[in-house]
């Protein structure tokens, strides 16, 4: 199955492992999956945050079940606290 | 980025109150009510020496813009100034300003105060609190994470919607 490139953005609580990471995920692959790769590449300790988290393009929050069908770049968004 | 009586940006330059409010200034507007948050020494029992703002930039100003769309269409003839800073800021540096132009006192209170309260639970922005000694922390916050809509047409079948 062909796989596509997602470069992940991240911020905030996520900054402590890198500005970004690339993930290779099967063509098709929903938002869920995708974190679920993430998860896989910052490792274990990171899942509570990751599940605390939204998948976003640089236009609106994607939905879990969005899918994934190009290579794209992304960004995960840990909990809000501005002001 | 600016729309019709609203001007949002995020900013890595010191906040500028009187920018602020000389956008939101109107002449037929009888009130400029203005948020400055400002960073502070101390935070749950530690002494705090600054804060770093990281902020997913695009997001966050269509996040503003939204807001202040939404506060317009609660108080007509509002006009709007929402700044956010990006990046580190010393105790007492100005983090987020916000200026809003009313009619009247009252509008520009509660438009000010929706405007404020929404970027804390909305805005893509996070903090990172350095401590005397060197430690820092990034702090909790609002998740994004919405609960999925119940289907609107009940399957008959479960009984979950009365």
């Amino acid at each position: 199955m062909k796989n596509v490139t997602v470069k992940m953005r991240l911020y905030g609580a996520f900054r402590k492992y890198n500005d970004s990471v690339q993930l290779s995920v099967p063509l098709g692959s929903s938002v869920t999956a995708v974190q679920d790769a993430l998860c896989q590449v910052l490792g274990p300790q990171s899942r509570d945050l990751v599940m605390d988290s939204v998948i976003a393009n640089d236009q609106i929050i994607l939905p879990p079940g969005f899918i994934i069908d190009a290579d794209s770049s992304l960004s995960i968004l840990p909990p809000v606290c501005g002001g | 980025m600016n729309s019709d009586g609203i001007k949002v940006s995020v900013s890595t330059e010191p906040l500028n109150t009187q920018q602020a409010c000389d956008f939101a200034a109107d002449p037929a507007n009888g009130a400029i009510d203005m948020f400055i948050g400002v960073v502070r020494n101390n935070h749950q029992g530690q002494s705090v020496t600054g804060i770093t703002y990281d902020v997913h930039e695009t997001l966050a100003t269509a996040e503003f813009m939204s807001i202040c769309h939404e506060a317009q269409g609660v108080w007509p003839l509002t006009r709007y100034f929402v700044s956010h800073y990006q990046g580190y800021l010393p105790v007492g540096g100005v983090s987020v300003l916000i200026a809003v132009s009313a009619p009247h006192r009252e509008e520009s209170f509660d438009a000010c105060r929706y405007v404020i309260e929404e970027i804390k639970k909305r805005a893509p922005v996070w903090k990172k609190e350095h401590y005397i000694g060197g430690e820092s922390a990034w702090l909790p916050g609002h998740s994004l994470v919405t609960e999925p809509e119940e289907p609107t047409v009940c399957c008959g079948k479960c009984g979950a919607h009365g």
